[in-house]
C-alpha cells in the first residue's frame, strides 16, 4: 500500500504550511529614565501583533519588519507573536524605567578583555549605549554580596579600591554606559590556569536618572 | 555492587530519558534550606554566588533565580555552537565558564533585554512533585553528563548506541546505528518499548518492523502487563518514552517529555504514572532498577564543567571530534537497590547504561562495546558501580496522589517548527509508506497528520 503524501511537496519546496518565524525583536534603550524614548525594532516573517503584557495592554498589529517608539512610565514587559494557521512564534523583551535599583554589572573571564597575571585578573565589562540611557547615572557601587575579592574599579575616569562587603560613592553621577574596567586580588589557592579563579567579576550599582 | 550481586539481584532495567533540562534546573534548589536542605548535592548551593553568573550583552550580570513552571515563551539554544558558546572555555580557568547561557539565549532568540532570561531560571519542588519525591526517595546522581555538548539526535543516538553519526539535529531520518535493541536481540535478552506517544525510533528505519511487533506497547499497557506478564515473556529492559513534543501529533492531546516551551506539569503525570506502574508489583520492583534521566540539558544553565571524554567524528565526517561530554543534567536512581535520600558522584553519561546492559547480560568482562569500552577509560563509570550492596529495601515509598501544577494548551497536532519536529514529520510519513496498513492499525494517530 502506498498513501499519499499530501504535506511533503509543501514543506519541502514551498514551505506555504511552515509556522512563522521571529528573527530580532529589540527594544533599545531597555534600561531607561521616565520621559526617555526607546525604540523597538523587530524582524519577522510575517505580520504579528506587539502588546505589553506586564503590565497588561491592547496588542497593537504591526508588519513583518518595523520600528516604533514608546515611552514607558514604569517596568514593561514587552511581547511580539506572530501567528499564522500553522503555529506561532513569540519574543519577550523588557525595558526597565530606573529608580535607584541595585544592579549587577560585571564580565565573565571568558570574555576576550580578560586577563590573568600573577595575582591579578581583570576584564572590562562594557555598559553599551544601546542599552543604557543616555540619563542614567551612577547613584553608588557596592560589592557583591558574597563576593570575597578586593577591586580596583575604573571607570570615566574615575579609580576606586572596593573591599569585600564595601561601598562606593566616587562614581555618583558619572554615566552607567560605558566601560567599566574591573580588577581583583587572587586569593589564596586561586591560580591563574586553574579552576579556582573565578569566573566572574562584578560589583553592584545603583542606577539613578539624572537631568 | 559487584557484577555477581549485579547478575543476582537485577532482573529488569527500566529506561526513561525525558527531554532538555539541566541539573541546576531542575535539581539544584534541593541544596538550599528551603527546598529539602540537601547540602551534599552539588547544585544551587547560594543565588549570589558570583561564580554562578552569567553576563548579559548589556553589561548586567543575571544570577539564577526561582522559575514558576509554565510554558515559556519560546524553546532554548541547544545545538552544538550554542552548547560551545554556554561552555565558554577560558584559558584563564583551564576550561568551561559555564557563564555563556545568557548571551546564547539573546543570540538565539533575536533579543537583548530580558530581565530574568530562562537558562537562568531553576524549578523548585513545589512545581516538580514527582522529580523531588523521587530524589527525595532514591538516588540523585550529581555527575551525570550529556554524552556529547550537542542537542537531542546526537545525544539520543549516543544514549541507544554509545556512538553517534552525526553532531547536530537535522531534519529527516536518523542514520541506521546498532542500538541497544540489536545488542539485546544478540544477547537474547527480551526487551520492549513502552510509549506515550509516538516512539523515537520511528525516527530510524531499521526499527520500524519492530514498531509494529508488541515489542513496542503503549504506556497504558505497563501497569497490566508489570503485574500479570508471566516470567516466560517478561522483557528484561524496559524503554519507557514520553510522548514527545516534536511529534506533530499526540494523541492524549498534549506532549510529556517537558521539552521547552512545554511546562513540566504533563512530564511529571507521566513520570508518576511509570513509578506507580513498576511500583504495583512489588515482588518484581524489588528486582527492578530504573534509570529517569534527560537527553541534554536543553540550554538550561548548569555550573558544573563538563568533563574531557573524547568522542571521535566518524571517517568521513564533516566536523571535528567532540572533547568533552556535554553539561549535566538530572539523573535519578529509582530502585529498591539505593539507599533512600542518597547521592552517588560517580562520572556517568548515558553510556554508563550500556555497560549496565553488558555487565548484566553480557559476557563476563566483555565490554558493551569498543566506543563505550572507550569512555570508561576516560573515566565514565557503569550504572553498575553506584548500586548499593545488600538486600533490597522492602519499602515501596507511595508517591504522593496530589494534583500536578501547571498548564499547557491542548495540542493534538502542530505542524513542523524546528529540524527535530521536521524529522519526526518525515519519519511518519516514510514509516506510513513503507508499512501502509499495519502501520496505521496500531498507530491510528499518525493519520491525523497524513490527512490531506
Amino acid at each position: 500500500m502506498n498513501l499519499a503524501i499530501p504535506r511533503s511537496i509543501p514543506l519541502l519546496f514551498l514551505c506555504a504550511g511552515c509556522p512563522p518565524a521571529i528573527y530580532s525583536f529589540h527594544a533599545n534603550p531597555h534600561r531607561v529614565c521616565g520621559g526617555d524614548s526607546v525604540t523597538l525594532d523587530w524582524n519577522a516573517s510575517k505580520d504579528g501583533k506587539i502588546s505589553v503584557v506586564l503590565p497588561k495592554g491592547t496588542p497593537v498589529s504591526v508588519p513583518a519588519q518595523g520600528t516604533a517608539s514608546i515611552q514607558p512610565t514604569s517596568v514593561i514587559r514587552l511581547h511580539l507573536e506572530v501567528s499564522n494557521l500553522w503555529g506561532s512564534a513569540g519574543r519577550d523583551d523588557d525595558v526597565e524605567v530606573l529608580t535607584g535599583r541595585s544592579i549587577p554589572v560585571g564580565q565573565s573571564v571568558a570574555d576576550p578583555s580578560a586577563t590573568c597575571e600573577g595575582s591579578t585578573l581583570a576584564v572590562i565589562a562594557t555598559a553599551p549605549v544601546e542599552a543604557w540611557s543616555a540619563h542614567a547615572l551612577v547613584g553608588g557601587i557596592a560589592a557583591l554580596a558574597e563576593d570575597k575579592h578586593a577591586y580596583h574599579i575604573e571607570h570615566a575616569g574615575v579609580k576606586v579600591d572596593l573591599a569585600p562587603g564595601g561601598t562606593s560613592q566616587a562614581f555618583k553621577g558619572t554615566p552607567v554606559a560605558g566601560a567599566w574596567s574591573l580588577s581583583l586580588t587572587l586569593l589564596d589557592g586561586e591560580k591563574c590556569g586553574s579552576q579556582t579563579v573565578p569566573h566572574n567579576l562584578g560589583i553592584q550599582l545603583a542606577a539613578v536618572c539624572g537631568p | 555492587m559487584n557484577l555477581q550481586e549485579l547478575r543476582d539481584r537485577v532482573d529488569t532495567i527500566v529506561i526513561v530519558m525525558m527531554e532538555n533540562r539541566s541539573f541546576d534546573h531542575l535539581l539544584g534548589s534541593m541544596c538550599q534550606s528551603q527546598f529539602g536542605g540537601r547540602a551534599d548535592i552539588d547544585g544551587i548551593k547560594s543565588m549570589l554566588d558570583p561564580n554562578l553568573a552569567n553576563p548579559a550583552s548589556d553589561g548586567t550580570l543575571v544570577f539564577p533565580f526561582i522559575m514558576k513552571d509554565g510554558p515559556l515563551t519560546n524553546d532554548l539554544p541547544h545545538e552544538r555552537d550554542f552548547v560551545a558558546m554556554q561552555l565558554a572555555p577560558s584559558n584563564i580557568t583551564g576550561g568551561p565558564t559555564m557563564t555563556g547561557f545568557v548571551k546564547a539565549y539573546e543570540k538565539a532568540t533575536g533579543t537583548s533585554g530580558v530581565n530574568d532570561p530562562p537558562p537562568m531560571g531553576i524549578l523548585t519542588p513545589p512545581d516538580l512533585p514527582t522529580t523531588n519525591f523521587l530524589a527525595r526517595e532514591y538516588a540523585i546522581c550529581d555527575r551525570w553528563f550529556a554524552p556529547i555538548p550537542a542537542s537531542t539526535q546526537p545525544n539520543r543516538l549516543m544514549a541507544m548506541s554509545g556512538y553517534t553519526e552525526r553532531d547536530n539535529t537535522i531534519s529527516g531520518l536518523l542514520p541506521n546505528q546498532d542500538t541497544l535493541f540489536q545488542w539485546l536481540d544478540a544477547h537474547q535478552v527480551p526487551w520492549r518499548v513502552y510509549s506515550a506517544g509516538l516512539s523515537f525510533f520511528t525516527l530510524m528505519p531499521r526499527m520500524w518492523p519492530d514498531l509494529l511487533t508488541d515489542r513496542f506497547r503503549r504506556l497504558p499497557a505497563l501497569s497490566f502487563d508489570f503485574q500479570h506478564e508471566p516470567d516466560a515473556t517478561r522483557p528484561n529492559v524496559i524503554v519507557i518514552e514520553p510522548d514527545y513534543d516534536d511529534s506533530p501529533v499526540h494523541l492524549s492531546g498534549h506532549s510529556s517529555d517537558n521539552h521547552p516551551p512545554l511546562p513540566m506539569s504533563f512530564g511529571e503525570a507521566f513520570v508518576r504514572q511509570v513509578y506507580e506502574a513498576l511500583t504495583s508489583n512489588p515482588g518484581r520492583w524489588q528486582r527492578t532498577v530504573m534509570i529517569l534521566t534527560y537527553d541534554e540539558h536543553g540550554g538550561f544553565h548548569d555550573h558544573v564543567p563538563p568533563i574531557p571524554v573524547k568522542c571521535s567524528a566518524p571517517p568521513g565526517a564533516s566536523y571535528p571530534d567532540f572533547t568533552s561530554t556535554g553539561v549535566r543534567v538530572p539523573a535519578i536512581v529509582v530502585s529498591p537497590l539505593v539507599k533512600r535520600g542518597s547521592l552517588k558522584r560517580a562520572n556517568l553519561d548515558h553510556t554508563s547504561i550500556l555497560a549496565l546492559l553488558a555487565d548484566r547480560f553480557g559476557q563476563p568482562g566483555v565490554p558493551y562495546s569498543d566506543a563505550v569500552a572507550a569512555r570508561a577509560t576516560a573515566g565514565i563509570a557503569s550504572v553498575s558501580t553506584i548500586l548499593d550492596s545488600g538486600p533490597p529495601r522492602s519499602d515501596i515509598p507511595q508517591i504522593p496522589s496530589t494534583a500536578i501544577p501547571g498548564f499547557a494548551s491542548l495540542q493534538t497536532w502542530a505542524e513542523p517548527v524546528n529540524a527535530m519536529s521536521n524529522s519526526f514529520a518525515t519519519a511518519i510519513e516514510q514509516f506510513a509508506n513503507a508499512h501502509g496498513a499495519p502501520a496505521l492499525e496500531k498507530y491510528p494517530e499518525i493519520a491525523h497528520w497524513l490527512a490531506p
